[in-house]
């Protein structure tokens, strides 16, 4: 056909060429050799470097780890927590007579001597933790009975009302000390508790009270017939001697 | 109760104060026993028996191979990551596993795991590359020498196998730690907190690196003709891998 076609011409086409490319290493994948000296140069200009957080850090920061990185133990929620937060909110509603004593060390038996003492008194002895009271109390009306919770604390809790037998134990366990009472939903320190205790029954205060209010009319009345009082009285001493001594003579 | 110092102390050393340490006793945390109902078992819970020698389809004479190194170069791109997101043990380095590394794993596994709790399964084939080796004291030519042993060739990053079931890394972590560092080449045991946190520090070594000129600006912009003397391979992987 080309023969015939003396205007086709050979067609221009891509010469595809294989070149042969032998590189020098067989590697060893478990003992790579060491680069060249190029390559090493090459490396070494690459190598990443970092911004240092711990640069400019005072020495104790650097030293130890500074507080606000620590790791913190409380975001953790403990049911049992919960469950014992309303155990002492119950105990709070319930009782009449809170008691709060900040606890010096105290050995295991004079605690358990100390919690018959109270429980024959129908008092309860019980200790919480400040996580616990925290939990328990806050948002409620007992939240400022938490700023007595420093250190170590215990509580005594009473349905009934008896101050004065809790001042006495109190003198009879020096390890725990009284700081403050809450008697009938009052927050009272320890003085206005003895004051409290030294106080009489309603009705004697109210006898007292009458008194009071009519102490003015009785002096007046008293003012007045003092001489006549006097007089009566002379007259029945002497009427009672005259009969004693008609007796005797009789006798 | 649980009892921890109060973190008074290192504040009040730091200004100088007497240190004054505060016993304080919490309340003990039950934390919720973990469920591992999620979990599906495989049908076999052993690793199986690998083969020596590859099983040949009908009367075909066992054809030999090249060495094909590349089978041991580079990363692994397929099997990177874990099937059941346990435990693994995963290569850090190419090479190549024979029959006896299969063994001394799978024997290892067994004995020390716990059947009823937990699975293991293969994340490699068997053996299947001829190695032929030619007799000792042989001199060179008359063909290539006959097979020898069959391996298996693993890249960098591949899963060689997997462990799951009703445990713990903790526990579960000593058992591949044994067989991990026996293997003929760099090799760490894994779980998938730690895959992804590898991969994490991969990215963020990789964003807050100071250096502008990095190996692989330096392969993409062939600075001072490095592409004379580079291998292929520098161009295609920037040298993380040989």
């Amino acid at each position: 056909m080309s023969v015939l076609n003396p205007t086709v011409c050979l067609q221009w086409r891509w010469q595809t060429s294989l070149q042969f490319v032998r590189f020098r290493k067989r590697i060893n994948i478990q003992r790579p050799a060491a680069p060249h000296y190029e390559k090493a140069k090459v490396l070494k200009v690459c190598k990443p470097y970092y911004l240092n957080p711990r640069e400019g850090m005072s020495l104790a920061d650097l030293c130890e780890k500074p507080i606000e990185v620590q790791p913190r133990n409380e975001d953790v929620e403990n049911p049992y927590e919960r469950i014992l937060a309303r155990e002492v909110l119950n105990w709070f509603n319930h009782s009449r007579l809170v008691a709060f004593f900040h606890s010096n060390p105290i050995s295991a038996e004079d605690r358990f001597r100390t919690n018959i003492m109270l429980k024959k008194q129908n008092m309860y002895l019980k200790q919480y933790g400040k996580k616990v009271m925290r939990m328990a109390l806050e948002d409620t009306k007992y939240e400022p009975v938490l700023t007595l919770f420093v250190s170590r604390n215990f509580m005594v809790f009473s349905p009934e009302l008896q101050v004065g037998k809790l001042l006495k134990l109190n003198r009879r366990i020096p390890q725990l000390i009284l700081m403050a009472a809450i008697v009938d939903d009052r927050f009272m320190s320890v003085n206005e508790l003895v004051k409290y205790s030294n106080m009489p029954d309603l009705k004697t205060a109210q006898a007292g009270l009458v008194a009071v209010l009519n102490a003015a009319a009785v002096q007046l009345t008293q003012n007045l017939t003092h001489h006549q009082q006097t007089l009566l009285g002379h007259l029945q001493k002497h009427i009672e001697l005259q009969q004693k001594m008609s007796n005797e003579e009789e006798a | 109760m649980q009892c921890c110092c109060s973190r008074v102390f290192g504040k009040l050393i730091r200004y100088g104060a007497t240190p004054n340490t505060v016993q304080v006793a919490g309340v003990k945390y039950f934390p919720v026993p973990q469920t591992y109902d999620h979990i599906e078992f495989p049908e076999k819970t052993k690793l199986r028996f690998m083969d020596k020698v590859p099983q040949m389809q009908g009367n075909i004479r066992p054809p030999k191979m090249i060495k094909n190194l590349k089978f041991m170069r580079g990363p692994e791109e397929v099997h990177n990551f874990l099937l059941h997101q346990q435990f693994g043990i995963i290569a850090l380095t190419g090479g190549r596993m024979k029959w006896g590394h299969f063994e001394m794993v799978r024997l290892g596994i067994l004995r020390k795991m716990d059947q009823n709790r937990m699975f293991a399964v293969w994340r490699i084939d068997g053996p299947w590359q001829p190695v032929t080796k030619k007799g000792q004291g042989q001199r060179m030519g008359g063909g290539k020498g006959p097979i020898d042993h069959y391996v298996t060739p693993v890249k960098a990053g591949r899963v060689i196998l997997e462990l799951g079931g009703r445990c713990e890394f903790i526990e579960v972590k000593p058992i591949l730690e044994l067989v991990a560092h026996k293997l003929p080449f760099a090799a760490k045991v894994v779980n998938q907190q730690m895959m992804e946190e590898m991969a994490k520090e991969e990215e963020r070594s990789e964003k807050e690196n100071l250096n502008r000129y990095t190996y692989k600006y330096v392969v993409q912009n062939n600075l001072g003709g490095c592409h004379n003397w580079m291998s292929p391979y520098d161009k295609q992987w920037f040298g993380k891998y040989i």
